[in-house]
């Protein structure tokens, strides 16, 4: 009896479209989730002479309904915006060294020093004067000391998250990889799972994503491969020449990973970091040898080159009675401490005077970071609004999916009212046969 | 369309600015300043960095020449003294070499005369603050000493020199061979000739002569310190003016703009109360709870 079959299948469908709505209903928190929708088809007609009739209803698949060219856009906004945000909060961290106000650091520990030999000359012989000038020294050797150190201790922390960066980033290629192998049977999960990789990915890594079908290709920007198939290139770095090198598969793609949280820790660790410690150690090299050749002698010992100079720079003197004012032995000489002040106006490196140089140290910092910041609160209101539109195309509305629940109720109550009809027909023909 | 959830967290989100809008709001209201970390205005923390070394270069200046002019100050009056003295030198020889005068009458002005010597030669190596005065650099001892019975400059013929303005020196004093006269025919020498003249009876017409130069000398050399005291002040007042410019270009960089601090600080408050009340509204907006009504 096809009509009581009928029946039969349109309850199994129904309920079935109801568990999908609920489903979706369930994972309305879910962000990895795309919203899932039936895909039904007639079933085959049953043929009487030369006309058919129809046999009911059948459930052929689900559906994830989603959009992959607005995700991949997503993914590349993704990375952008997390490369920006990684190199912007470790700068914050150096910046903390740099108060807007001079108030501490180098700068003030430079104008302090300046002062201090300003002072001396006014009373050359005195014991305060000098013993000024050898504690703002030693200030200054020491605000070197301290802002180094804090970009050491930056750089080891961004190494040690990009080191783990890199781990995830492999272990979700990995997994890529795996999905890749039940591509051809792919179920809604298995691409939600694929988004998701994909998704978290980009946050680590500026990807080029090509899909084929429901496989998932995956290289650097200049076409490297990471995923290829069910094969997968694991990244990794190593440090050379003082910089961080990210490799996969014996090639150096340095210079292209420039987004996600491993993008950015290579920015800081191999042009952030680097640009200041260079101009930090600039500055200490030059301030040396300027206050050596004035001091006729070793005021600073004497430095072995510019690299490691702000860490390694020292006072050579002991004790404030050893500060020379001037250069004859009488008491009155200033000559010395009044060349020790002109200094703070002399060229020391280049064109600039130390306090210039420091000044635009300042200025590329603050520059690099507020760019660093401005381009992530863009990215970041351009992937809000890719976003909304991704969810209005996958998101589970509620609305929709209330209204779904009341249509597919009515409908298995018809059907179920078609099923008792059927019976009562049946009864009646049965019925029949009983009188 | 999952219109209530990206509903939501627009809210959030509206919430979360208005928060941030507001911290910044509260830092310029508490300390005054726009700019927390130099990445908030990179240039302007840059020129702050520049002005903040400039008023510590013209703090150190004033510093030089305030310290400069005491020691000129009092420099000044010991000189003020000697030459009171070496005036009445001049009249004490004019006295002597009076024909009429008796030898009796010599020998009491070749006394006063020997005062007059005394005291000055003490005046010569007035110390300020444990410095010697008129000794130039060599200001650890004294400036003048009687060597072989006649007064002989001890100190340096170099003076130093001490920045009381940007790029200007200024000498702290003057040599006392400058001022009292080198060795032979200094002051002391001067009033020496005249005593012994009148000691020995013979005509001391031409030492008052010498007297006269030896004060002339002392009183042109003078005013170099007066001079000097005035362009101290002068920087003074320039580095007062400087100073001024400085707060003001600081005040124009990094003075918080008060008036419109507060006014996002009321508009952010005003946000976080509107997007709160309106979460509050969408959170009951589904169709389900008009289902839920209309079914109980």
């Amino acid at each position: 009896m096809p009509a009581l079959a009928m029946a039969n299948t349109a309850l199994a469908v129904d309920q079935a479209m109801i568990g999908i709505s609920g489903n979706n209903i369930a994972n309305l928190d879910n962000p990895d989730y795309a919203r899932r929708e039936a895909s039904l088809s007639e079933l085959p007609p049953a043929v009487f002479g030369t006309f058919t009739i129809g046999t009911g209803v059948q459930l052929d698949r689900v559906i994830g309904i989603r959009d992959n060219a607005l995700n991949l856009r997503i993914a590349a906004e993704q990375s952008d915006v997390a490369g920006s945000h990684a190199f912007a909060t470790a700068m914050q961290a150096v910046e903390a060294q740099f108060p807007a106000d001079n108030s501490s650091g180098i700068g003030a520990a430079l104008d302090k020093f300046w002062s201090a030999w300003q002072t001396l000359s006014s009373d050359p012989s005195g014991v305060p004067g000098k013993t000024q000038v050898l504690s703002a020294a030693q200030s200054l050797a020491s605000a070197f000391h301290e802002v180094s150190a804090g970009l050491l201790s930056t750089n080891n922390s961004v190494s040690q998250s990009l080191a783990a960066s890199v781990s995830q980033a492999n272990a979700l290629l990995s997994q890529i990889a795996t999905l890749n192998q039940s591509a051809g049977s792919a179920t809604p999960e298995t691409l939600d799972a694929q988004d998701h990789a994909l998704s978290r990915l980009s946050g680590f890594i500026n990807i080029s994503v090509v899909r084929a079908g429901n496989t998932l290709q995956i290289s650097t920007p200049s076409g490297v491969p990471l995923v290829s198939g069910t094969k997968w290139f694991s990244l990794q770095t190593s440090p050379a020449a003082g910089q961080q090198q990210l490799t996969v598969d014996g090639s150096d793609i340095t210079a292209e990973a420039s987004g996600g949280s491993i993008g950015g820790a290579l920015r800081v660790l191999n042009q952030g970091l680097p640009g200041l410690q260079q101009r930090l150690d600039t500055l200490a090299s030059s301030l040396a040898a300027a206050a050596n050749t004035t001091y006729r002698s070793s005021f600073f010992t004497p430095l072995s080159g510019t690299a490691g100079a702000a860490a390694n720079i020292q006072v050579a003197l002991s004790s404030a009675s050893q500060v020379q004012a001037g250069s004859t032995i009488l008491s009155g000489d200033n000559s010395t401490a009044l060349a020790m002040a002109a200094l703070r106006a002399q060229n020391m490196i280049g064109a600039q005077t130390a306090t210039s140089y420091h000044s635009d140290t300042v200025l590329q910092l603050g520059q690099q970071i507020s760019d660093a910041t401005t381009n992530e609160s863009a990215g970041q209101q351009v992937l809000d609004h890719m976003n909304q539109q991704r969810q209005a195309v996958e998101g589970v509305s509620l609305d929709k999916e209330a209204a779904n629940l009341m249509q597919y109720e009515r409908a298995y109550q018809a059907a179920a009212r078609l099923l008792s009809t059927v019976d009562q027909m049946m009864q009646s023909a049965i019925g029949l046969g009983a009188r | 369309m999952r219109a209530d959830l990206s509903l939501t967290s627009n809210l959030v989100d509206a919430i979360q600015s208005a928060k941030q809008d507001q911290d910044s709001a509260i830092f310029q209201l508490s300390s005054g300043k726009r700019i927390r970390n130099i990445s908030d205005d990179a240039a302007a923390a840059s020129q702050l960095n520049t002005l903040s070394s400039e008023q510590a270069a013209i703090d150190s200046y004033v510093g030089g020449g305030a310290s400069l002019r005491s020691r000129l100050s009092a420099a000044d009056s010991a000189l003020s003294s000697a030459v009171q003295l070496a005036t009445r030198a001049v009249s004490l020889g004019v006295e002597g070499a009076n024909g009429t005068a008796s030898p009796a009458e010599r020998a009491a002005v070749a006394n006063d005369l020997q005062g007059v010597h005394d005291q000055l030669l003490g005046i010569a190596n007035s110390q300020f603050q444990g410095h010697y005065l008129f000794s130039g650099e060599a200001d650890g001892s004294a400036a003048f000493a009687v060597v072989n019975g006649s007064v002989t400059y001890q100190g340096s013929s170099a003076v130093a020199q001490i920045d009381i303005g940007e790029g200007i020196q200024m000498s702290n004093g003057r040599a006392g061979s400058v001022l009292f006269g080198s060795d032979g025919t200094n002051v002391f020498d001067a009033i020496s000739g005249v005593i012994s003249a009148l000691r020995g009876g013979t005509d001391p017409a031409v030492a008052p002569a010498s007297l006269g130069t030896s004060l002339d000398r002392l009183t042109s050399q003078r005013v170099f310190y007066g001079t000097a005291m005035d362009a101290i002040d002068t920087q003074s007042a320039i580095a007062t003016a400087s100073k001024q410019r400085i707060v003001e270009q600081q005040n124009t960089l990094d003075g918080a703009d008060f008036t419109a601090a507060a006014a996002r600080m009321s508009q952010s408050e005003l946000v976080q109360s509107a997007a709160s009340a309106a979460f509050a509204k969408v959170a009951n907006l589904s169709l389900f709870d008009y289902l839920g009504t209309t079914n109980a």
